[in-house]
């Protein structure tokens, strides 16, 4: 199931949080970034329908546009950021009522609440009181609530929040087997950028309830240029002066030079002008931006792609 | 965690409407069983009732004790200020669940562990967002969370006086107690029926208003005895009896069942405390209404 938000804007009074968002959730893993207070909060809340965007449309792709926002609410699965836990409760008490709440007979919620806990790692301390839980559990707990009543949409807002290492990795896993394996569209809000390049195929960088960057990894950080790592021999060949009169170049010590040709430019004229000058390639890589390159330039109004 | 996924797809009928939020007045309804101090604490609110059955079963010989003659004793000359005391009047299955002592001691702790807690120690552990991100709205949630707490009263001020009230026609020599009574009785029954919903949606509206569970408590056992103990002062200090009806809001309660019920009572002013409730539930409805916004559950 796709999600898509055209022209939406989102207002608390007279603050805008977000304002004419258009943009597509498709299926499989998407990473919402942004800095505290760009709206992704609000965006998450409108697709909740617990908060009426003042304008634009939303719509769930298997859902009818008609659908109240309690039973879209029954097809979406959401992880909150903060600790959440039911009073009392044991694992098994917590997942299973909410399965219930969210439309499952008693009988099926039980069933699927013994299957998420056990997928989610948790199969052993199901009858402990989520209170004594662990952060790790805790999330992985919360995960499990939302996995529930098997939505086809999942919001993870900050999944490895407090998880160690091991637990942030089986966590990003997890979550990475969800959207390729199984199907599901994952909206992954987070401030870790590293996340998301482990597990989202795109992402949305949102800055001040707009859009600033959106699209597909791999794009997100080609750059509008291509930038080669290469290594000549003899090392004190002089590659600024063969090749700088027709590309950017950049010396970094030892025989190493950055290079960067233009997106649609050609790297022969590379390879050719140095065979020319008798100097010889060891090797020639081409380097991606981080994401958090492109977070950071999208955010600080260098925008990105849209 | 990199084994295959054991996943299956979920096939079912999805529930609606009442059936989606049974479950959750079902937990509320056996939250206080879940614990061997809750457990320990409901039987000990069943005392008063569990003290008028030994009374009734005294009175009708079950159980010998006392004189033999209490039987005869009370079918006569009974006065009006001890007809709480003989079965053949309904205000005898009412009493312990109207009067300030026993009735309001054990209700308020019953309702001030169960009633006054419910939401605010959701709100303590961010239940609310896990809640409310369910196929249920803020309002259907409070519902809920009130039907649970009112039905487990309702076994301690409905049920208690009606198994009461049962139990003497079968004990009595003929179906004169319950021709009788039934009228009054039910009448009376129904009034603190009424009055449990009223009294517990009050407390439900007391803990969503709440910061924390431990302050839904404290306004809760505020507005019980402290309403009284004030009542009690200012129509002690003004010699107006009937004051106590409209400051005392358990008082209030029990005005207003008895008139419904035609019982028996004091100098009181059904005005009042009718005007009592009426304020107090719209008052704790509008700061409940501020605090069951879903941005209080989602920050």
């Amino acid at each position: 199931m796709s999600v898509h938000l055209q022209n939406v804007s989102i207002r608390y009074g007279e603050h805008v949080a977000v304002e004419d968002l258009t943009v597509t959730f498709e299926r499989g893993a998407v990473g919402l970034l942004g800095r505290n207070g760009a709206g992704k909060s609000s965006v998450l809340k409108a697709l909740l329908g617990l908060v009426q965007p003042s304008g634009g449309t939303m719509r769930f792709s298997d859902l009818p546009p008609s659908a109240s926002p309690a039973e879209i609410r029954a097809h979406v699965g959401y992880m909150p950021e903060r600790d959440a836990h039911l009073p009392q409760a044991t694992g098994f008490d917590m997942v299973s009522l909410l399965g219930m709440l969210s439309g499952l007979p008693r009988r099926d919620a039980w069933r699927r609440a013994h299957e998420v806990l056990y997928l989610v790692g948790l199969e052993e301390q199901r009858y402990r009181p989520v209170s004594s839980y662990s952060a790790g559990m805790r999330q992985k707990a919360k995960l499990a609530a939302a996995l529930v009543h098997d939505p086809q949409v999942l919001f993870l807002d900050e999944p490895t929040n407090g998880l160690d290492p091991d637990g942030r990795r089986e966590m990003l896993e997890l979550v990475r087997q969800l959207s390729e394996e199984l199907g599901k569209s994952v909206v992954f809000s987070t401030h870790i950028l590293q996340d998301v390049e482990s597990v989202c195929d795109s992402a949305v960088v949102m800055e001040r309830g707009r859009v600033v960057a959106n699209g597909l990894l791999r794009d997100l950080t080609a750059g509008a240029e291509r930038e080669y790592h290469v290594r000549v021999e003899p090392a004190d060949a002089d590659v600024v002066a063969l090749l700088g009169g027709a590309l950017r170049v950049e010396p970094r010590g030892d025989g190493r030079f950055a290079i960067w040709i233009a997106d649609d430019g050609d790297t022969n004229p590379v390879f050719a002008g140095l065979a020319a000058a008798g100097v010889e390639v060891r090797s020639f890589v081409r380097q991606r931006r981080s994401l958090e390159q492109v977070f950071l330039s999208a955010v600080r109004g260098g925008g990105g792609r849209t | 965690m990199s084994q295959a996924l054991n996943y299956r797809p979920l096939r079912c009928e999805r529930t609606r409407g009442y059936a989606r939020l049974w479950p959750l007045a079902r937990q509320e309804l056996f939250s206080v069983f879940k614990t061997k101090w809750g457990v320990a604490l409901y039987l000990f609110c069943l005392i008063p009732g569990l003290g008028r059955l030994v009374m009734l079963l005294i009175i009708f010989g079950v159980i010998q004790f006392g004189p033999v003659s209490l039987r005869n004793r009370l079918d006569n000359d009974v006065p009006e200020g001890m007809l709480h005391l003989s079965p053949d009047h309904a205000s005898f299955y009412l009493h312990s669940t109207l009067e300030p002592m026993p009735g309001m001691v054990f209700f308020l702790l019953l309702t001030t562990l169960v009633v006054a807690r419910s939401i605010a120690r959701d709100r303590a552990t961010n239940a609310l967002e896990l809640y409310w991100t369910r196929g249920i709205s803020p309002w259907s949630y409070l519902f809920a969370k009130w039907w649970g707490g009112f039905l487990l009263t309702c076994t301690v001020t409905v049920v208690l006086p009606l198994s009461l009230w049962i139990t003497a026609c079968f004990l009595a020599e003929d179906w004169t107690l319950l021709q009788e009574t039934y009228a009054q009785f039910f009448v009376g029954l129904f009034g603190v029926a009424a009055l449990t919903a009223l009294w517990t949606l009050i407390g439900t509206f007391v803990s969503a208003s709440a910061s924390s569970a431990n302050a839904a408590m404290v306004i809760w056992c505020v507005l019980l005895v402290g309403t009284r103990a004030l009542g009690g002062i200012l129509s002690g200090i003004l010699r107006e009896p009937e004051l106590m009806s409209c400051l005392s809001f358990w008082d209030a309660g029990g005005v207003i069942v008895r008139a419904m019920a035609d019982l028996p009572q004091p100098r009181h002013w059904l005005g009042g405390a009718l005007a009592t409730f009426a304020v107090l539930f719209v008052a704790t409805l509008l700061i409940a209404r501020s605090r069951m916004r879903v941005q209080e559950a989602l920050k």
